[in-house]
């Protein structure tokens, strides 16, 4: 008799074990009193954390079978990082890079061609490489405007515009930011499709990184056709656009095979990559601009300065010499003349 | 030139194909979460009610 | 001022699911939307309990926090609602709410889903009280006019309370010092950051 008394005190604590274990539960005891074992959701959120769920759920009458997600407790950690963290890595990553940029524009000032514009020029990319390239460019440049308004526009372009003339900025951006994203996913496969062969890594990348990229001026290290920085910029921009492809299309689409803490972990990682790559493009741009002398043609007319090319690129110089002289111009009047290659 | 003119045309392009095609894949809560088990008018936002004019 | 909320007793709740009837019926809720659900957790088993759960309307409440367009107000009664004007449809506060509240009128890609809907606490939105631009958006406004939520004002059982905070909270207290026992006010902890000892 104690020991049956006993035993119905604690039955409430394992019947919501047993009932949790499922179906291993088979020899369940009749005598059960029903509105004795209340059950307390402190409980079940507590029982829930070992398990894979990250919902508290149950059975719904409703087709929409999401409905039946009683409780998701992942929801508070998604708002602390949402609320906090992204706009901490925003603040550091974006405005960080600028000032990295300016600085480094002040100190360094425009990286000028070695030894002066030649006169020839030589090919540098074809129509197709540049066409892909400003497709994956503008559709960034899109993407990054539409996301950041997401972060930061709530607390800085709001209280500028107005809530009315806000909303319907950021519904035009939720827009852009949504269809314009297939011509960047398109962007980054041909890309990779495009330029991974030149991309491998290579031992003299070591070297490269090591002295800088010739930036600190202690001699100009050899390159093939893309240096390690080159590289480093094409390998973020594949793993930063395939991270952000694939979380962001989880996110468009839902699938409902998908559980709710991972729809909030895509947010996380889009968020993240998103400003960081953000950061990064901001450097490239800056490169490809204001930053370097020679550089903005290669993207622009196809062709850079036969100077330019041999300092940053020797060997793929050598190459091209060798392989197809069509693609050097001859020198054209009023250029100096080539200095010898290094 | 032509080829920065040319993917700036390519992204609308494709962006405005995208947003066509997905729009024909969308479906409103009514088709999607409901049943058709006990419905009066197989337009759930009608029910039996003549179709309102436009 | 009073402060807004809801309580369901979860021992007295039958699933009847005549609060959700009720809710879609008064404020004309579309098709496939349930503002309010009922969720049978251990169905079939010993210790079965049915919940009927809704927009809890949270103090600091996380929909609002994380909103990228600022679209949530809370009332003076605490009741926490949102302008759909404003709502691009982004979703965000559909990842961030606890209770899986927010709800948008189509469902295949997120590109068009829509403005969000949720309950309203049968308290309207930002347009004018008991106009028709109000009632089309949002529902009715019961509270403009002294009444409480119709899924609680019409619960058979009583089960599920709405009204002031601390009175529903010394019902529901009453309640269970008379029958020994309660499950607890559930959400209580996660919108309200306080529980009703039971």
């Amino acid at each position: 008799m104690i020991a049956t008394m006993s035993f119905h005190r604690i039955l409430p604590g394992l019947l919501l074990i047993m009932a949790l274990a499922a179906p291993a539960a088979a020899q369940q005891p009749t005598s059960v009193n029903p509105t004795a074992s209340s059950v307390k959701e402190k409980q079940l959120l507590e029982a829930l954390k070992p398990n894979s769920g990250d919902t508290l759920s149950g059975r719904v009458s409703i087709p929409d079978k999401r409905a039946g997600d009683l409780i998701q407790p992942g929801g508070t950690e998604f708002r602390e990082f949402h609320e906090k963290t992204l706009g901490r890595i925003g603040i550091i990553a974006i405005p960080g890079m600028l000032a990295l940029l300016v600085m480094f524009y002040f100190i360094r000032g425009r990286v000028p061609i070695e030894g002066g514009p030649s006169g020839q020029t030589i090919v540098r990319f074809g129509w197709m490489s540049r066409f892909v390239h400003w497709l994956t460019a503008t559709s960034f440049l899109a993407l990054g405007l539409s996301g950041l308004n997401l972060v930061f526009g709530k607390s800085i372009l709001l209280p500028v515009i107005g809530a009315s003339a806000f909303s319907w900025l950021s519904q035009l951006g939720k827009f852009v930011h949504n269809y314009v994203s297939f011509a960047f996913a398109l962007g980054i496969i041909l890309m990779f499709v495009m330029w991974v062969k030149d991309n491998l890594p290579a031992l003299r990348d070591i070297r490269w990184i090591a002295q800088a990229g010739g930036l600190l001026g202690i001699g100009h290290p050899p390159a093939d056709r893309f240096n390690a920085g080159q590289k480093l910029m094409f390998w973020s921009t594949i793993v930063g656009g395939a991270a952000l492809s694939v979380s962001g299309y989880i996110m468009m689409f839902r699938p409902a095979s998908l559980a709710m803490s991972a729809f909030q972990l895509a947010t996380v990682v889009h968020g993240v990559t998103g400003l960081v790559l953000v950061a990064i493009i901001a450097a490239h741009i800056y490169i490809g601009s204001v930053g370097m002398e020679g550089a903005f043609a290669a993207m622009g007319k196809g062709k850079v300065d036969l100077n330019w090319a041999k300092s940053h690129h020797s060997i793929w110089v050598d190459k091209v010499a060798k392989n197809r002289p069509q693609d050097i111009s001859q020198n054209t009047a009023g250029g100096r003349a080539p200095a010898p290659a290094e | 030139m032509t080829s920065f003119i040319a993917a700036v045309l390519a992204v609308i392009g494709i962006s405005v194909g995208a947003s066509m095609l997905l729009e024909t894949q969308q479906r409103t809560a009514d088709a999607a979460y409901t049943t058709t088990g006990a419905r009066v008018d197989l337009d759930p936002r009608l029910n039996g009610a003549p179709a309102p004019k436009h | 001022m009073a402060r807004m909320k809801f309580l369901c007793d979860a021992d007295r709740c039958i699933e009847c699911n005549a609060c959700v009837t009720a809710c879609k019926n008064e404020n004309d809720v579309p098709w496939g939307i349930n503002r309010r659900r009922v969720v049978t957790i251990n169905d079939g088993k010993p210790g079965e309990r049915s919940v009927s759960m809704a927009c809890m309307h949270c103090s600091d409440a996380p929909c609002a926090a994380v909103c990228p367009v600022d679209c949530f107000y809370t009332t003076e009664d605490a009741v926490v609602l949102h302008s759909k004007e404003l709502c691009i449809g982004c979703g965000y506060c559909f990842y961030a709410c606890p209770f899986g509240a927010p709800q948008y009128p189509k469902q295949a890609n997120f590109g068009s889903r829509g403005k969000m809907d949720k309950c309203t606490y049968c308290a309207g939105g930002p347009e004018a009280d008991n106009s028709k631009e109000e009632y089309a958006a949002y529902g009715s406004n019961r509270l403009s006019e002294g009444k409480l939520p119709l899924c609680a004002e019409m619960c058979s059982t009583k089960a599920l309370l709405a009204g002031d905070g601390q009175i529903i909270a010394q019902i529901y207290k009453e309640r269970v010092a008379k029958r020994g026992y309660g499950s607890g006010a559930w959400g209580w902890k996660t919108a309200y950051k306080e529980d009703i000892a039971t």
